[in-house]
């Protein structure tokens, strides 16, 4: 597939277009990836309010009644609750390891076997995170597909 | 993970596992204390009925909640003691402890056998992780923008 770059002034005008006869997996998750690199989220730190890319977001937590999205400098508490950012960025490679985290597989450094059947996730920022079982299946689809 | 996938990866894993470690262990410790025995066919069916009760004990490891490594290692220390009682009695009943030193023998060899079944379910994990691991460094370039050549 040939790729092409075109320089604009705009930034507001930004914008990839994807030309294809078909739409294929593959197109779909270009689409995907390129809405993440895009898309933002708006958390707050105490008091001041941040507007920082879903695509730094390591993971997300669920704490008590609070969520929190944890880049490699800060943890943002985000008014969404936990299944609603696992529903809405499932397509952009954020999938739920246990029942309080959601991961960004693309943060994701790797895994290794834990206790009793569960694995330990290790992050790019070297911090770990259990896997649950039941998710591993599922996490295991999302980057190995069928194979 | 399911209660089907679990019973089929652990418990059955398990069950193959100590059936091979059991005929080991009764080989050795039979060697030891009672080289001149000699048994029946029926000797054939004692590693499958220890290997299927030491085995059925992997479904204390089950919880539908997670469980925490501390709650796990305390399930998996309550499933080692039933399994030393449970073979002990089962034994005792049947006549087969002799003395005190073939029940010593028998319990440090149903430890042995544990932590072997153990170790291949870790082993599995481990590879498991590995084909993960392999797996998504290829996602992870698949999806990754060289951001030096798109600038």
């Amino acid at each position: 597939m040939r790729v092409k770059i075109k320089r604009i002034n705009d930034k507001t005008d930004e914008c990839v277009t994807i030309e294809c006869v078909k739409v294929t997996p593959d197109i779909e998750s270009i689409r995907s990836y390129a809405l993440t690199k895009g898309a933002t989220l708006i958390g707050s730190v105490g008091e001041q309010i941040y507007q920082f890319k879903l695509a730094d977001v390591l993971y997300f937590e669920a704490v008590d009644e609070r969520v929190f999205a944890y880049t490699e400098s800060k943890a943002f508490e985000l008014k969404n609750r936990l299944y609603e950012l696992e529903s809405i960025y499932a397509d952009k490679h954020f999938i739920r390891c246990s029942k309080s985290f959601v991961i960004n597989l693309m943060k994701l450094e790797s895994i290794s076997p834990a206790l009793n059947g569960r694995f330990m996730a290790t992050m790019k920022n070297s911090e770990k995170i259990i896997v649950s079982r039941q998710y591993v299946p599922k996490m295991k689809q999302a980057v190995m597909g069928g194979k | 993970m399911e209660f089907k996938t679990f019973f089929f990866k652990k418990v059955m894993l398990s069950f193959f596992v100590s059936i091979t470690c059991i005929c080991a262990a009764m080989a050795l410790i039979g060697m030891i204390f009672e080289p001149s025995a000699q048994f029946g066919y029926e000797a054939y069916l004692s590693p499958l009925v220890f290997g299927f009760l030491a085995s059925l004990s992997t479904l204390m490891g089950y919880s539908k909640s997670e469980l925490s490594i501390k709650q796990a290692i305390i399930r998996n220390v309550i499933q080692l003691l039933f399994i030393e009682a449970v073979i002990l009695s089962v034994l005792y009943l049947g006549g087969a402890l002799a003395s005190l030193s073939v029940a010593l023998s028998l319990a440090a060899s149903i430890i042995v056998i544990f932590l072997t079944v153990n170790l291949v379910l870790w082993v599995n994990d481990k590879k498991t992780a590995k084909t993960f691991n392999d797996a998504l460094k290829g996602f992870q370039s698949d999806y990754r923008v060289d951001e030096n050549q798109s600038s």
